[in-house]
């Protein structure tokens, strides 16, 4: 079904004003800061090449000037590995036992005892329970 | 070349649109694109001051943050799939109590 | 002269969409905004130069973190009233 975008009505007016003085804040200091003329990159600058030999820490060889980020570049990639991990562990529907597991896949399932009571009560809870 | 300060305020106001997301919305996944937009607000930062000091790292900096926010998300959509199949909603005051 | 010309039309699309995201009820939407407000950050990061962090932006956000929202956004349908759902 195509529909037309439509606004949320009740807009938060406390938090669009914390929002906006964060912006006023820093667009003040951004003006103030004075940076001074763009120093560029040169028209015929290999930039690609520079990133490539930064990510190698191979920088001494680029013609732009860069840092060194191979262990960055190493960190991200175990990081990305368990992120990729996470993900899948996380949508695998493995909810019964009491493996380490299934206490974070279960997102919060409600227990039996007085929590639930209460959500029963309360009308929200209609086959959560297990 | 456009100064630096022009890119400045508009990272400013996108991560300020973000933060207002953050703090109205209650689905989990306005939650997760407003992150998007607070991470972009830092990249432009980045690789404006690349532009400005004519250096090389802030751009090779923001290539890390976009790997993070991709890593981010990935887990993000993990939970957001677990809060719904056992909340069927995926509205983040609903889950209130830890397990134990 | 022109690149100001053009700074300030991509920012009124990066700024308009990243309002999109944000305030619009239902979050296919969003999520079609975000496209937009990514894709016109890409165009920002041409002008400076930066033409492998723009195309990473293409497809890293764009292809990659776009389409996993839209799995999510497509994958937590509920059918209560829209009302209580898109708050």
């Amino acid at each position: 079904m195509v529909s037309r975008p439509e606004l949320k009505e009740d807009a938060n007016y406390v938090n669009g004003l914390a929002a906006s003085v964060l912006f006023v804040v820093l667009v003040a200091v951004f003006l103030t800061a004075g940076f001074g003329e763009a120093a560029g990159f040169a028209a015929d600058a290999s930039l690609v090449a520079g990133i490539g030999y930064a990510l190698m820490d191979l920088h001494a060889e680029s013609a732009v000037g860069v840092e060194g980020f191979l262990a960055t570049f190493e960190t991200v990639g175990f990081v990305l590995v368990a992120a990729t991990v996470a993900a899948v562990t996380l949508a695998s529907r493995e909810t019964e036992g009491d493996g380490p597991v299934t206490a974070l896949t279960d997102g919060g399932r409600p227990v039996d005892g007085e929590a639930s009571e209460r959500r029963a009560e309360s009308g929200d809870d209609e086959e959560v329970e297990s | 070349m456009v100064p630096v300060e022009y890119y400045l305020v508009l990272s400013a106001a996108v991560f300020s649109i973000g933060l207002y997301g953050l703090l109205t919305r209650e689905n989990a996944l306005f939650f997760l694109m407003s992150v998007e937009l607070m991470l972009n607000a830092a990249n432009i930062n980045f690789i404006a001051f690349s532009a400005q000091w004519g250096n090389l790292t802030g751009q090779t900096f923001s290539l890390f943050v976009m790997a993070l926010a991709a890593a981010e998300v990935a887990v993000g959509i993990g939970i957001i799939l677990v809060l719904y199949r056992n909340f069927k909603d995926v509205d983040v005051t609903v889950p209130q109590e830890m397990r134990w | 002269m022109i690149e100001t010309i053009a700074f300030a039309l991509f920012a009124a699309i990066t700024v308009g969409c990243a309002f999109g995201v944000v305030l619009v009820e239902d979050p296919w939407h969003a999520a079609l905004f975000l496209g937009g407000a990514l894709s016109s950050l890409a165009v920002h990061y041409v002008m400076l130069q930066a033409t492998f962090p723009a195309a990473m932006q293409v497809l890293v956000y764009i292809g990659g973190v776009l389409v996993l929202i839209t799995f999510a956004v497509m994958l937590t349908r509920t059918d209560k009233p829209r009302a209580e759902v898109y708050s």
